[in-house]
């Protein structure tokens, strides 16, 4: 090693030395905490109540509860009516979302052949608790503070007396994928 | 020879450093991408959703059966009798029918000649459709609903209910009025018999 490279280290030695004592620079300072607290974030959250979805028959106006819906059979005026309990979490500042039931494949066979609708209402036919509103087709859920929310959500499936000679007859609709979602919107509203 | 060796070693380097250097930027990246892609909750929007097994709706049907379907020759009538047949109506479906008759396709005719006087023997028949326990108890003179043949060109409701899986017979009477003019003797008619069966309303 020459002498050059043994003063360079040397140097680079003092250099580090004097940065690695902050107090030995020259210039006063001072800090102070700001207790600016806890920013915790909301929860949106749809989750089905441990009560299972019943299904009723308003066909002929006095609701009957239908034990087994695979022994069921539609014809024009039946009205059938799933109904699945189920607990909304919808917490956060500004927080609104959207609530809608979807049912992939509904739109062929005998599912095309029907009229179909959702709709929410409170538990035991009660009215919905604040924060929910209808909107077209699906609800909006505003947050409340009082969440979880317990609410029960139907669908509701009729296939009209009007249908006439042989269609729809001997149709199949698989039910097992009705999905409820709740999605939030944009705070600003775009 | 050995320098352009050399020369050529040391451009080789750089250029396979740069590639292998280019490689893992893009897979990092694809790494990224996926792993973004992945988690729904890198989405700016919250969202929930659950699935309830609601489980599979059918629909039911409505299916009568006649039988026999085939043509059935009634021969002999002469002012003021009738002859009879049976049939046999099931209900095959899954819902209740109501049932209705109709007689479509007239058609008359002469054995012994040129028509005389189109469609004169029809004015001059009834058809009654009864409902009895067995085809053995079909006879002549049955309370059923009965209507002359031409009336029953619009559907007539029978007022009968036939449940799903349920089977009746019935008795077809054909009468000829007993002022029957001469000119209907020798006549051949035809008609068809449709019965229907249409669900009753839930």
């Amino acid at each position: 090693m020459n002498k050059l490279v043994k003063g360079a280290v040397a140097g680079a030695a003092g250099i580090a030395l004097l940065l690695g004592g902050a107090s030995t620079f020259a210039l006063w300072n001072a800090s102070a905490t700001a207790s600016a607290g806890v920013v915790q974030s909301g929860q949106l959250k749809l989750e089905k109540a441990t009560a299972a979805g019943t299904w009723t028959d308003l066909s002929t106006g006095t609701p009957t509860t239908v034990a087994n819906i695979a022994d069921y059979r539609m014809v024009p005026g039946s009205k059938l009516q799933f109904s699945q309990p189920l607990t909304v979490t919808a917490t956060g500042t500004n927080l609104r979302a959207t609530l809608a039931a979807s049912l992939p494949g509904s739109d062929s066979g005998l599912g095309a052949q029907l009229t179909k609708s959702f709709a929410l209402t409170g538990q035991g036919g009660a009215a919905l608790p604040t924060g929910f509103a209808k909107a077209g087709d699906a609800y909006t859920v505003t947050s409340t503070g009082t969440d979880p929310s317990a609410i029960v959500a139907t669908y509701t499936i009729e296939l009209p007396a009007s249908a006439t000679g042989t269609a729809a007859q001997n149709g199949t609709l698989d039910l097992t994928k009705l999905t409820f979602t709740l999605t939030q919107l944009s705070i600003t509203g775009a | 020879m050995t320098e352009r060796r050399d020369t050529a070693r040391h451009r080789a380097v750089p250029a396979s450093a740069s590639r292998r250097l280019a490689v893992a930027i893009a897979l990092l990246t694809a790494a990224v991408l996926a792993g973004a892609l992945a988690t729904g909750g890198t989405y700016a929007l919250l969202s929930s959703s659950t699935t309830a097994p609601a489980g599979t709706v059918r629909s039911g049907s409505a299916k009568l059966v006649v039988t026999p379907t085939g043509s059935v020759d009634l021969q002999g009538l002469v002012p003021g009798s009738s002859v009879v047949t049976s049939v046999l109506l099931r209900n095959d479906g899954t819902v209740p029918l109501a049932l209705s008759g109709a007689a479509t396709d007239l058609s008359a005719a002469w054995d012994d000649g040129p028509a005389r006087s189109s469609g004169a023997s029809l004015d001059e028949l009834r058809l009654r459709i009864t409902p009895v326990d067995r085809a053995a108890d079909c006879r002549a003179g049955l309370g059923g609903l009965t209507q002359y043949l031409r009336a029953w060109a619009t559907p007539t409701p029978t007022g009968d209910v036939l449940a799903k899986g349920a089977s009746r017979p019935y008795c077809v009477e054909v009468l000829l009025d007993a002022d029957a003019p001469t000119i209907v003797q020798g006549a051949v008619d035809g008609f068809t018999l449709t019965v229907t069966g249409t669900q009753v309303r839930p």
